[in-house]
């Protein structure tokens, strides 16, 4: 099935998520929400916490997969009003997430957003997230946008539920 | 309303909330006195009992002051341990324990980790982003300060430039931290080692101090700063540079004659780019980036179950204490039944009565608690001192609002029930009050 992003990508279908080959066991749907990729991009394991407040913080592992420095910018989603790149610092003694305006990802590197690191954080929500619901957003990299459908998993979770599975 | 709620800053939540919690004895106290003008009784009450006064006064103040200065300490505690690795934005070690790393490198905890080879620092000390890769050396002490060799812009940038004297510019030159016995102009002989177990005679080569650092408010404030170059070659390491190479003191550092070092503290040029460096100076077993700050936050998490206890235990300590004021009250009231007794006798109403005995029982409770704020930062205070003489890390407790929270909230309750033996002492037959 590693063939279906290269055909996908021959085609110039360059913001086209797919899906992983190695979880035999899931459906289609699922491994969508486990792993997108285009252009030299891959972003495995998008997931946000569960609640109901009207932000979020979205984690993931991108890979830069391509030859040059990747560079993310930012993201975007029709369920919140804003989206933006932040940064965890700790301030006083505080835990806070400051608005950092792109990252680079040299190239065969990955970068993790999780907890306490960097983060996709979601503003203006307006509905409640569940443990086990979807939120579509957009990662917009100077290669172009890449579609994502974000796990809501547990309100507590500090990882998706399949971290370090193989995909 | 969540979202509004979510919309207004930290300030005005903490403001509402304190607020909402002083709201109903405030109430209370309105509907209580409203009509009446029983505040010269009641200081006729409080000059009459007034050592009982002074005692119960004083079992509140030590009662909140102590729930206070808890929590005060812990968040200075906190804030002193943030503030002294706020100087540390990442730092790249051999792949081992973070937490191990953290504690050698930012409050200077010795400790035997692999050591980082001369390619890796001039991979981090060239990238485009870096401004400041400070490789650290440690291993030597002299009369317990930790000797730390590193770089010369590390040591302006740990200090805000904040030097008396100047900067090192021998081999055998240092730089003290604010705290370190020496004087300018004073020379020393470095001990192998840490403590104990320091080796006095490992060494010959003598150390000049020519410069010392303004106060950071960490453990940096107890070391002797020293050019890496230094640390390296008392320990018969070549010094970095080339036999051949111009004489100089750090980087660039040539890769074939860099000793290795423990860890580099590495500055990026804008907080963006500190991330990207991480995500390219994490490697399998090659190299580990991390960010001290995201490991003290990892590690306050883990604390924070023990912060939860403190303040579930100040807080049934404060539910006892309320009982303890309620069934004070009551005693009280009995010391001047028969005053009460005399008043409604005479004619007073029942609701002046009640007045004058809740407007008491809150001028004690108030009084109380204002010196409990008193006594709960003058105890924080005390605690910090010994924190810091113990540990270097610079601890400021300041009431927060959680200590406000805390004692309207205490306020609130204990002026609510101040209403019971108000109403007791109105239940009580005026006769057998008189008697008393």
């Amino acid at each position: 099935m590693r063939l279906i992003p290269a055909l996908l990508l021959s085609l110039g279908l360059a913001t086209t998520a797919i899906a992983d080959d190695t979880h035999d066991d899931h459906d289609h749907d699922e491994q969508d929400t486990h792993l997108a990729v285009m252009d030299g991009v891959e972003v495995l394991h998008p997931w946000t916490n569960a609640g109901t407040g009207p932000m979020t913080l979205i984690f993931a592992e991108v890979e830069n997969t391509g030859d040059t420095a990747l560079t993310l910018l930012g993201a975007e989603s029709d369920d919140a009003t804003s989206a933006e790149l932040v940064g965890f610092m700790l301030k006083d003694g505080s835990e806070n997430y400051q608005v950092i305006p792109m990252l680079e990802i040299a190239p065969g590197r990955e970068l993790d957003l999780a907890p306490r690191g960097v983060a996709i954080r979601l503003n203006g929500l307006s509905t409640p997230r569940t443990e086990g619901d979807e939120i579509e957003i957009h990662l917009l990299t100077d290669r172009g946008e890449l579609a994502l459908r974000v796990a809501v998993e547990a309100e507590d979770a500090m990882k998706h539920s399949h971290a370090g599975h193989a995909h | 309303m969540s979202s509004l709620w979510a919309s207004l800053s930290a300030t005005w939540q903490d403001s509402l909330i304190a607020l909402a919690l002083v709201l109903p004895g405030l109430i209370i106290g309105a509907l209580t006195i409203r009509g009446f003008a029983p505040w010269a009784l009641v200081r006729a009450l409080l000059w009459r009992f007034r050592w009982p006064n002074v005692m119960f006064v004083l079992l509140i103040a030590a009662s909140v002051g102590m729930g206070i200065g808890l929590i005060a300490q812990e968040r200075g505690l906190r804030k002193g341990t943030a503030a002294a690795a706020d100087k540390f934005d990442m730092i790249v070690a051999a792949p081992g324990s973070e937490m191990t790393l953290m504690l050698a490198s930012v409050y200077l905890q010795p400790s035997d980790v692999p050591l980082l080879k001369g390619q890796i620092y001039n991979e981090i000390a060239n990238h485009d982003r870096v401004t400041i890769a400070a490789p650290l050396a440690f291993g030597d002490s002299f009369g317990g300060a930790p000797i730390i060799g590193t770089i010369a812009d590390f040591a302006r940038y740990l200090s805000d430039d904040q030097i008396e004297g100047r900067m090192w510019q021998d081999t055998f030159e240092a730089i003290a931290g604010a705290y370190v016995p020496l004087d300018i102009g004073d020379s020393f002989v470095p001990s192998h080692g840490f403590g104990d177990t320091a080796e006095d005679d490992a060494h010959g080569d003598q150390i000049t101090v020519v410069g010392r650092m303004a106060p950071t408010g960490s453990p940096w404030d107890r070391a002797i700063m020293v050019p890496v170059e230094s640390v390296w070659a008392v320990h018969g390491l070549a010094n970095g540079h080339a036999p051949d190479a111009p004489v100089q003191l750090g980087p660039p550092y040539d890769a074939a004659y860099f000793p290795g070092t423990p860890a580099i503290v590495v500055k990026a040029d804008e907080l963006w780019a500190t991330y990207s460096l991480r995500s390219e100076f994490t490697r399998d077993a090659e190299t580990m980036a991390f960010f001290p700050g995201t490991v003290l936050a990892e590690l306050y998490a883990v604390m924070g179950d023990v912060r939860q206890a403190m303040s579930l235990m100040t807080l049934v300590t404060q539910v006892l204490v309320a009982t303890s004021v309620l069934v004070g009250m009551f005693i009280l009231t009995r010391l001047f039944r028969r005053q009460m007794s005399l008043l409604r006798a005479l004619g007073a109403p029942g609701r002046f009565v009640l007045s004058v005995v809740w407007s008491y029982a809150a001028m004690l409770l108030v009084s109380g608690a204002v010196l409990g704020l008193g006594v709960g930062l003058g105890a924080a205070h005390a605690l910090s001192r010994i924190v810091t003489a113990r540990t270097d890390i610079l601890v400021v407790p300041q009431i927060g609002w959680t200590e406000v929270h805390l004692l309207l909230g205490f306020l609130s309750v204990t002026l609510l029930l101040s209403l019971l033996p108000a109403l007791a002492v109105l239940r009580r037959p005026i006769v057998d009050g008189l008697r008393a």
